[in-house]
């Protein structure tokens, strides 16, 4: 995408984009280059050894079930997260649009889930949820509820998926309500003269002209819910019970990190790097055809 | 205006006070824990503070390096946010408003950093960072540039290119730059500026850059503020990463102070103060966002200015 | 040769001269993984203060690098910069990635190059041979524990349970009733594969994998899922289902908690979960030796947990002369029994251990003779030497998910141990061709 009118200028666009591609090749480029060409080989910690493997780091991982296997509880954790973030925001969004009085207020409440460091959301989580001293599921079990996500992989995928929406929550609603705030009202008050209910006005009016945000909070979402939520998986299941909540970024991380493996982190790295690059293209590609700009 | 039936005034607001309530919960919890005295249990329910928060608060205050920790946090989290509105203003500038050669390519670079959390490529990240200009070096050491040297000069010289970027607040900033989000957004963002603007400006004979200065940048604030939320708690938040490369306690950031606290092998926390500590470190993120909300109350995606 | 630095930011050139500024005091970093702000972190730091105030040459600066594995990563990525610690504290399992770095200067060799004459027969063999080459340790051990039964002596009375489980069956007979007395959980454990295979396997004298578990070779492979530990498991998992033991998680914390609430009056813990246990029992607690099999009458040493201080290559002589000097004084029998009285790790040193004795410090304290006394039970065997397979944490990892498997009635247990022994084998025959090249 492109703006209709643009400036003309040889050398003006290049050295706008020097500073941050000068500091994407160093911080990022570079060392993601150095990742690529760890996966073709096999070496210690240290260094001291590497050997040429050729595929191998990747055909390891191609032929074990665990990856695969690894592979849907990401797509499902994803998935699931970034659909619970982005509906509990949006519905939130749209009730906050609504009320006159206490939206500073509320606006303040939720903004605190989101400021809370990951480590400690997962230490807070784990306070409520761990079945034999968390206090929400003394409750849960004294309701009656079979409540042990150490060894129930659903139980287990359920907290993960709660802890990691629940911080992503008032960033979607921020969002989301500044989007709604920049309705202009008149639409919507057109739409009400011609008889559209309050459903209606949101389905036909609202959403499209929401999907600009929607688009760009869709994105965000599913790259958080990939990546940046290794460290709440890290404190609240470890990747547990038996791999349940193991997504591919916290497996990266525990091969590269606590296993010293980084042959076969870095195969991980490169694969991610190839699914992110696809869902990026598809992102942009096929769903961006949907939203309207202005 | 539209329908103010009474009860859908209420469903409105009860459903504003549950959806808070549920959010909140944790946090909640929080607050209870860090107000409970030493040695509570910590499995018992507890429904109201336990009235010893302002002791503990301040305990954890008191603990040694605590205000250092905390302006660490803030200097490296107002940096990253700085430095990342900057380069993102100008490259989404840049990939919206020009046609040149390499456009879609400079924006596939960008967008493919979206990916790959420092925490995945951290060893090799913590070698560019011990030597910036590492890169370079290896550049110069593969075009043979060395030995090209020393025939021009007549004698053997030796390129050492060194820029250690550890225990500094340039280490802490610069890597965490790198990365796509903002850009990403300001895209957003321009994509839904009038068309009409530019070209009135180009009318007016203005240039790009005077375009950039006077019309687009004046425009973004709200989205620079929406932004400078989001990437000041993206840096006050960062764990790994300071843990990392700083080895002075002097450079430690009050992320790192937080998760000392809590249990380790061999060592059993006190939720207490574990809880106080946090408390503490994540005000200074929320009064930013209290702050900045003001400036994007109108809208990120403002379709009507 | 001349030498050019191009100065950061683009400054001038610069002349560098290699020569550095001669220091007084040589500063000595040692990164470690116990918190500042806890209790072993402050013990930690003031042995340092300690250290530095005892001399002027050395000053050793203690650096929290985060948890174990942060430190190790820590020290890896500086090390692949140069820009490495000369101490670092690293967790037993990484003992073989250590051991095999290359990038290691062995304890007895910094030693002896610095004229300390050290008698390591006076050391607690098993805890030595843990992290030793073929010369003798190639680490200093720092912090050692390993599992004791620790119970509640309360609700043994309460129950009915009278004496110490001995055996594993006996352990299984007090659960019964505790859990009958109304102790929902009944038995439980921190750190599965610490307590119910290594330390089950090295007391009943059973291997793990094969080459004496991997010290006399890089081939090892495992073998645990054909050996009595199996039974073990089944009889744990008949405990599971019968609702006498209760899986808490894979680390301590779960376990830890029901332990305080009165829950699980029997925990199966590391040694040094002492300080925990004695700031939150609100009922009186004891301990006693992990239990053995009913026809075990010689039970094996048991298997060390916690760190060790490993010494990197790459610094000047002096560092060295320090590091040494600090490893003598942090070895004295003072220090260690300092060491032991405040963490509840126990000391490595047969003369520190005597030293104990002769204060009468077991009298007040019987629990805190139970790990030593385990761990020098007998004279190491093949099987109870020590443990050094790599790709630890995987392999450890890997367990973790197959166990879980046999809790939750998922697989049975011989299919989860097999899978468990083929995934992890795959780990050490990659392991080996890096290994030792």
């Amino acid at each position: 995408m492109i703006k209709r009118v643009t400036f003309a200028s040889k050398s003006l666009p290049y050295l706008l984009l020097g500073p941050q591609l000068l500091i994407l090749a160093v911080f990022f480029f570079w060392p993601a280059g150095k990742a690529i060409y760890e996966s073709f080989f096999l070496s210690d910690p240290f260094g001291a050894t590497q050997i040429f493997v050729g595929l191998e780091n990747f055909q390891m991982l191609l032929v074990s079930p665990e990856y695969y296997d690894s592979i849907l509880v990401t797509l499902v954790f994803s998935g699931l997260t970034t659909l619970a973030a982005l509906l509990s925001g949006f519905v939130m969004a749209v009730f906050a649009d609504r009320a006159i009085r206490g939206v500073l207020v509320f606006k303040s409440a939720l903004i605190w889930p989101y400021a809370v460091a990951p480590a400690v959301a997962g230490a807070l989580w784990i306070f409520l949820f761990h079945p034999t001293f968390g206090s929400v599921a003394g409750l849960l079990i004294a309701l009656g509820v079979d409540w042990d996500p150490l060894l129930n992989g659903a139980h287990a995928m359920t907290l993960v998926v709660v802890a990691a929406a629940w911080k992503q929550i008032s960033y979607n609603f921020v969002f989301f309500l500044a989007g709604l705030q920049a309705i202009p009202k008149s639409l919507i008050e057109a739409a009400a003269i011609d008889g559209a209910g309050p459903g209606k006005r949101l389905w036909y009016v609202v959403i499209p002209l929401l999907s600009p945000t929607t688009f760009f909070l869709i994105v965000i979402n599913i790259v958080y819910a990939f990546f940046d939520t290794f460290g709440i998986i890290h404190a609240v299941t470890g990747g547990g019970p038996a791999g349940a909540t193991n997504t591919l970024v916290f497996k990266v991380y525990t091969d590269g990190f606590e296993n010293q493996d980084l042959g076969a982190s870095s195969a991980q790295s490169v694969i991610l790097m190839f699914i992110v690059i696809a869902l990026t293209v598809l992102q942009f590609r096929y769903i961006e055809r949907r939203v309207s700009y202005a | 205006m539209i329908e103010r039936a009474h009860w859908f005034d209420r469903l409105t607001y009860g459903a504003l006070i549950v959806g808070a309530i549920l959010v909140c919960m944790p946090i909640y919890y929080a607050v209870i824990v860090a107000s409970m005295p030493d040695g509570s249990e910590s499995d018992a329910v507890y429904l109201l503070p336990g009235g010893h928060l302002f002791e503990n608060l301040a305990n954890a205050w008191n603990k040694e390096g605590l205000g250092r920790q905390l302006f660490n946090s803030g200097v490296m989290a107002v940096g990253v946010t700085v430095g990342k509105i900057a380069i993102s203003l100008l490259s989404a500038f840049a990939i919206t408003y020009f046609r040149f050669r390499f456009r879609m390519t400079a924006f596939w670079l960008i967008f493919i950093t979206l990916m790959l959390p420092v925490e995945v490529r951290i060893v090799p990240t913590f070698e560019v960072a011990a030597n910036a200009l590492a890169p370079f070096q290896a550049i110069i050491d593969l075009l043979a540039i060395e030995r090209v040297a020393g025939w021009l000069a007549g004698h053997e010289v030796d390129i050492n290119l060194e820029w250690s970027l550890l225990d500094s607040y340039t280490g802490l900033i610069l890597p965490l730059i790198a990365s796509a989000t903002a850009t990403f957004l300001f895209r957003q963002f321009f994509l839904t500026v009038p068309e009409e603007l530019c070209e009135a400006a180009k009318i007016d004979g203005a240039g790009p850059m005077r375009f950039f200065f006077r019309i687009l940048l004046p425009m973004s604030t709200t989205s620079m503020a929406a932004l400078a939320v989001i990437l000041f708690i993206f840096g006050w938040n960062q764990y790994l990463w300071p843990l990392l490369i700083t080895t002075e306690p002097e450079m430690t950031t009050v992320v790192i102070g937080v998760a000392r606290t809590l249990p380790t092998e061999d060592a059993d926390a006190q939720w207490n103060l574990t809880m106080a500590t946090a408390i503490l470190a994540t005000l200074p993120p929320v009064a930013v966002v209290l702050l900045l909300q003001r400036w994007f109350v109108k809208g990120l995606v403002d379709a009507e200015k | 040769m001349r030498q050019w630095n191009l100065g950061a930011a683009g400054a001038a050139i610069v002349l560098a001269f290699s020569a550095g500024a001669t220091q007084a005091q040589t500063d000595i970093q040692w990164w470690h993984a116990f918190s500042p702000d806890g209790k072993l972190g402050q013990t930690l730091v003031r042995y340092t203060e300690e250290f530095n105030a005892s001399q002027s040459d050395y000053r050793i600066v203690p650096v929290h690098k985060g948890n174990y594995y942060e430190t190790l990563n820590a020290a890896v990525a500086a090390y692949r910069a140069k820009k490495h610690p000369a101490i670092v504290q690293v967790v037993g399992r990484g003992a073989a990635t250590m051991i095999n770095s290359g990038a290691v200067y062995p304890v007895h060799q910094l030693m002896k190059d610095s004229g300390h004459d050290i008698d390591w027969s006076r050391f607690i063999g098993p805890v030595l041979s843990a992290f030793s080459d073929a010369n003798g340790p190639a680490a200093m051990p720092f912090n050692t524990s390993t599992p004791i039964l620790w119970y509640n002596v309360d609700a043994f009375e309460k129950a009915g349970v009278t004496g110490v489980p001995r055996t594993w069956d006996e352990l299984g007979d007090a659960g019964r009733k505790l859990v009958k007395a109304g102790y929902e959980c009944g038995i439980t454990s921190a750190w599965q594969i610490w307590v119910h295979r290594d330390n089950y396997s090295f007391i009943q004298n059973q291997p793990i994998a094969s080459q004496g578990n991997g010290m006399d070779g890089f081939d090892a492979e495992y073998v645990y899922n054909a050996t009595r530990f199996v039974d073990h498991i089944k009889r744990v998992r008949g405990w599971v289902e019968e609702g006498i033991y209760t899986y808490t998680g894979r680390t301590w914390q779960g376990g830890h908690e029901a332990f305080y609430a009165e829950k699980c009056p029997i925990f199966l813990e590391s040694s040094a979960g002492y300080g925990g246990i004695s700031r939150n029992a609100k009922f009186r607690f004891a301990a006693s030796f992990l239990p053995v099999e009913a026809d075990n009458f010689y039970p094996r040493n048991s298997f060390l947990g916690g760190a060790a201080l490993w010494v990197m290559k790459g610094h000047d002589p002096a560092v060295y002369k320090g590091t040494a000097a600090f490893f003598a004084f942090l070895a004295s029998p003072e220090m260690q029994l300092d060491w032991h009285k405040n963490t509840g790790y126990v000391p490595i040193s047969l003369d520190a251990y005597d030293l104990a004795q002769k204060e009468g410090y077991y009298k007040e304290f019987p629990h805190q003779e139970i790990a030593i006394l385990s761990l020098s039970r007998s004279v190491p065997t093949v099987n109870t030497r020590g443990m050094r397979l790599g790709f630890g944490v995987q392999n450890t990892e890997i367990l973790n998910e197959e166990l879980e498997n046999i809790w939750a009635g998922k697989k049975p247990v011989e299919k989860a141990l097999d899978d468990a022994v083929q995934r992890s084998n795959a780990n050490l025959r990659r392991f080996e061709r890096t290994a030792g090249n």
